[in-house]
């Protein structure tokens, strides 16, 4: 279960990625870097 | 060489303070699984892991310590479980206070501190609770975890959306990580049933005559300043009550509901048949009427929302505007631990338990919690 976790986090957290480069408005990407934030403690099963 | 956009300079730089973010959010979090040291008093018999009674818990973030004292003389053999929710902070110390200064000389105890050892490594999201909280002892400070009710979600995931628990219960799908809904446990359940299925163990295998769950509640629940007891326990919990009446402590009587089953009181009565209680204080740190959440509240226990909503009415006990400190809820639960202890003894002499250095529960009133708990190793 702990891998299908790992596989849907790190698939959003690219996806949130690629949306930060794909933004063009500037706080959209910091809304975007904040949410980034949880996802990179979730992949690294800190939080 | 093609000309860099705006954009994904801002964008590389925003990444990169998301990393420094998650950095520093993340080395605060990860302070959350560090286990807070336990100093057991003399009188310690044994320390082993919960896994020892139910081997697939170990390695595991299920996995927490039990501290068994011993006597001399044969005689009954007592559970104390603390920490069953990390969120309610006098069952935990209850135990702790316990563990660092009894010895017995008749019977036994085993106590649990950290039942739900995974709940106290994360805090519930969105209610602003502090991680930590401090005590004062004798020219020293000691720090406590301030937990969830709930297994911490990346140890037990994903919760699913009705959750029927062992006893057959229908819960709404987060109770799934909610230890005192999953027992008797399963072997091959979920982390949080197999906690539980490890604890019924080690009612088993000790012998377990009496066993006592230490809990808190928000003021303004029904079941507070309670002794919830098994119907197998009637008569010991309401001598219990009788006896604390005695040392000040009004504390009502709740019968465990036929009908609410995979709880302590209910399944360790139904399913290992022994007495079963329940105890629950009054805690304004889990309740949702309070005002700012912080370490103080948690030990002062001082809300001044708490103590308009008792002036009303809207309360279910009493909350004085000096707040109901944690020396006090402790102090609750030691007098509640002795007068069932002796409870005990007068129902049936042979499961007698003899407890020396057991923590005046005036004398917790008086001086707090402090003096009994040992200085942290190195201070």
């Amino acid at each position: 279960m702990q891998i299908i976790y790992h596989l849907i986090v790190i698939y959003l957290t690219l996806h949130f990625i690629w949306y930060l480069f794909r933004d063009k408005k500037f706080w959209s990407q910091v809304s975007t870097a904040i949410l980034l934030v949880v996802f990179l403690l979730r992949v690294l099963l800190i939080k | 060489m093609g000309k860099i956009k705006n954009n994904h300079l801002s964008a590389t730089a925003l990444l990169f303070f998301a990393f420094i973010l998650s950095l520093f959010s993340g080395a605060s979090f990860l302070e959350m699984h560090k286990k807070e040291s336990i100093y057991p008093s003399k009188g310690l018999s044994e320390r082993r892991m919960l896994s020892f009674y139910f081997p697939e818990l170990k390695g595991t973030p299920g996995d927490t310590d039990v501290f068994l004292f011993q006597g001399q003389e044969k005689g009954g053999n007592l559970l104390i479980l603390g920490g069953t929710h990390p969120n309610e902070p006098a069952g935990f110390l209850t135990a702790v206070v316990l563990a660092e200064n009894i010895i017995v000389s008749c019977g036994k105890v085993v106590i649990v501190p950290r039942a739900n050892n995974s709940g106290f490594t994360h805090n519930d999201p969105q209610e602003g609770n502090p991680q930590k909280f401090f005590l004062e002892t004798m020219g020293s400070r000691r720090v406590f975890r301030y937990g969830s009710r709930l297994t911490n979600p990346i140890h037990q995931w994903p919760d699913p959306a009705i959750y029927v628990n062992p006893a057959g219960q229908k819960l709404s799908g987060t109770e799934i990580r909610n230890l005192n809904r999953c027992y008797p446990g399963k072997r091959k359940g979920y982390l949080t049933e197999k906690i539980a299925y490890g604890i019924m163990e080690l009612i088993r295998r000790e012998k377990i005559d009496l066993g006592l769950d230490l809990h808190e509640a928000a003021p303004e629940y029904p079941v507070i300043n309670a002794i919830v007891f098994h119907p197998n326990s009637a008569e010991l919990a309401a001598f219990a009550q009788m006896e604390l009446q005695l040392y000040g402590f009004d504390l009502r009587l709740e019968a465990s509901p036929a009908n609410l089953r995979g709880l302590s009181h209910r399944e360790w009565g139904d399913q290992a048949e022994i007495k079963a209680i329940l105890l629950e204080t009054a805690n304004a740190s889990q309740g949702r009427l309070k005002g700012k959440p912080s370490s103080s509240l948690i030990v002062d226990g001082k809300d001044k929302n708490y103590a308009k909503a008792s002036r009303l009415g809207r309360l279910f006990v009493h909350y004085p505007d000096e707040g109901i400190p944690l020396k006090r809820r402790v102090a609750q639960h030691l007098a509640a631990v002795m007068a069932l202890i002796g409870s005990l003894e007068e129902l049936d002499p042979e499961k007698t338990i003899d407890i020396q250095n057991m923590p005046p529960y005036s004398e917790i009133l008086n001086k707090g919690i402090g003096p009994f708990l040992h200085h942290p190793k190195g201070s």
